[in-house]
């Protein structure tokens, strides 16, 4: 297995968030797992949507692939929005009048995207070469298909990693990392370590819904309660799927 | 015909100049939260779309047309207009028929489309094309009042001995850069299912004139003064696989309103990109162009 990242990045980039439906529609802040795994799928050259209720080749294919995702050049955790207002006056939107809609679109996110992959499977051998070469099947794109995307190979890096080390005090999680358990007036949750951050930046602990996967029997996104701080973490052995990356001498979530 | 088989990727940068290349709802140029104006990819592909109608006599699916009572069509009115009745019943072949019939289009070839009306396709188009951002240093906007000849219909103005005024707006000076890639795999399957003809190099040729001129071609109130300027294209070997990023980041223009590729250039004589490139072509006007660190080897074509 090897632990890999990438930094992914466009100038928009919007994952509209299914549960809005008149007038302006919204993005996740953070790329998600859903999300990753299309691009990923854009970059092997797999099949996309082709038929209602049934799964892309891509998902099938791709589906064990560990991820983590660490958002780059945010500003506590949040990008900066801007409102577009798109107008249709083809006609077939809506019956010879105009249709109009809204989208709250990401500007200039960028995303480390932490990888374990496992090279004795074609398809993850392919990606994994794909990537570091700095090639594609299909471009990948943003969300929206007109939100291109890319990355330098000078990005593309290596890890050195564990999984059987036990966390121990407090840690530093580069990664956005769920959290299953409330964190108030719970001692055995995860919570921040309030006088530990990094020096460098202001601390934060940045909160988001996102999609962790698809519920297969509905069809849907399976939503997940995640966090991204710079604070350091403690109690954090009750979280799961955590590596320690000794090149980073942090720990990095993968689901 | 020769079928097209090379990924592009390119720039085309629009100049607008007391004009309004794209308003948003309040009829302003659209501008994000920094205040840079831009534009959206549909403003650059309509102008492209109503050149290869108007001017190359092409056939253009995803256009506005209106019935004889002038109202604009519906999606499955446009589709018997330009291709008669549906004929199959079956769902499935008539997905297949559909899919077949707009696909010979040259504009669902390059841009796609989605078919939502009697079936559902969506087509994922071979040439895409980014939000255009203004990458000259000003973003100035002004509104102006304008009025009409007519006095104001409604009853509270019965009295009135004045016509109603209006607003209008313009950007004083934008350079939109727009990013673009051609992808020919993007509708391979799609062309594999239908047995219809894939990209050809005709195609290419049309697409490029689309992207030189369609936006000088179309001139209306508020877009004249908008025009082509200039147009990169850099063609990728046969099955090059390589991702290039976005140009808009990479492309500026100065306040002596020269065009600096000198960032592209570099970028393309990097050693894994370089010995992928085909050809690199360059289009402007000499004119009234300035461009300044052009890549090496560019082929140069007046727009």
């Amino acid at each position: 297995m090897k632990l890999i990242s990438f930094d992914l990045k466009a100038d928009f980039a919007f994952f509209r968030i299914p549960d809005t439906n008149a007038t302006i529609n919204l993005s996740y802040n953070i790329i998600h797992r859903p999300a990753v795994l299309g691009v990923l799928g854009a970059i092997v050259g797999l099949d996309g949507y082709k038929e209602k209720g049934k799964l892309p080749q891509y998902y099938e294919v791709l589906e064990d692939v560990r991820i983590g995702v660490e958002p780059l050049n945010h500003d506590k955790g949040n990008y900066t929005k801007t409102n577009i207002k798109y107008s249709n006056t083809v006609g077939y939107a809506n019956k010879g009048t105009n249709f109009l809609t809204e989208e709250l679109t990401l500007v200039k996110p960028e995303y480390r995207i932490y990888l374990l992959l496992d090279e004795d499977n074609g398809y993850q051998k392919q990606l994994l070469d794909n990537i570091r070469d700095g090639c594609a099947e299909f471009i990948p794109y943003l969300g929206k298909n007109e939100f291109t995307a890319w990355w330098s190979t000078n990005s593309y890096k290596e890890y050195h990693f564990s999984d059987e080390k036990e966390p121990i005090g407090s840690i530093k999680i580069k990664t956005i990392f769920q959290k299953d358990m409330a964190l108030k007036n719970n001692v055995e949750a995860p919570f921040p370590d309030l006088l530990n951050f990094d020096n460098a930046e202001s601390p934060f602990i940045y909160f988001e819904r996102l999609p962790k996967d698809f519920d297969l029997s509905l069809m849907q996104y399976d939503l997940g309660e995640f966090a991204f701080s710079n604070y350091q973490i403690k109690n954090a052995q009750t979280l799961e799927n955590l590596f320690f990356v000794e090149e980073l001498d942090a720990y990095v979530q993968l689901f | 015909m020769t079928t097209f088989n090379n990924r592009v990727y390119g720039a085309a940068i629009i100049k607008s100049i007391n004009s309004n290349y794209n308003a948003d709802f309040s009829g302003q140029p659209r501008k994000l939260p920094n205040g840079i104006v831009y534009a959206t990819d549909k403003a650059l592909k309509y102008s492209i779309r109503n050149y290869w109608n108007a001017a190359l006599n092409e056939k253009v699916f995803y256009f506005k047309s209106l019935s004889e009572e002038m109202s604009p069509r519906t999606l499955d009115e446009t589709y018997a207009f330009h291709f008669g009745d549906f004929k199959e019943k079956d769902k499935t072949k008539l997905r297949l028929e559909v899919l077949g019939n707009i696909l010979k289009c040259l504009d669902v070839k390059l841009f796609g489309g989605t078919y939502a009306g009697k079936t559902n396709i969506s087509i994922h188009g071979t040439c895409q094309i980014t939000h255009g951002l203004n990458k000259f240093p000003e973003n100035v906007i002004y509104s102006e009042q304008i009025m009409s000849p007519f006095k104001n219909s409604n009853e509270a103005s019965a009295d009135s001995t004045m016509t109603t005024l209006g607003t209008q707006s313009r950007l004083q000076e934008g350079h939109y850069v727009h990013h673009f890639s051609v992808n020919p795999k993007n509708i391979e399957g799609d062309v594999a299912r239908t047995g219809v003809e894939g990209l050809t190099t005709d195609d290419i040729v049309k697409l490029k004139e689309g992207l030189r001129k369609g936006a000088t071609y179309y001139d209306s109130a508020a877009k004249a003064g908008t025009e082509n300027e200039l147009l990169l294209w850099v063609q990728l070997n046969p099955d090059s696989k390589i991702v290039l990023p976005s140009f808009v980041s990479l492309i500026d223009i100065n306040e002596d309103k020269e065009i600096d590729l000198s960032r592209v250039s570099a970028l393309l004589e990097e050693g894994h990109i370089k010995t992928e490139i085909e050809k690199i072509e360059i289009y402007y006007n000499k004119s009234n162009t300035k461009v300044i660190g052009e890549p090496n080897g560019a082929l140069f074509t007046e727009l």
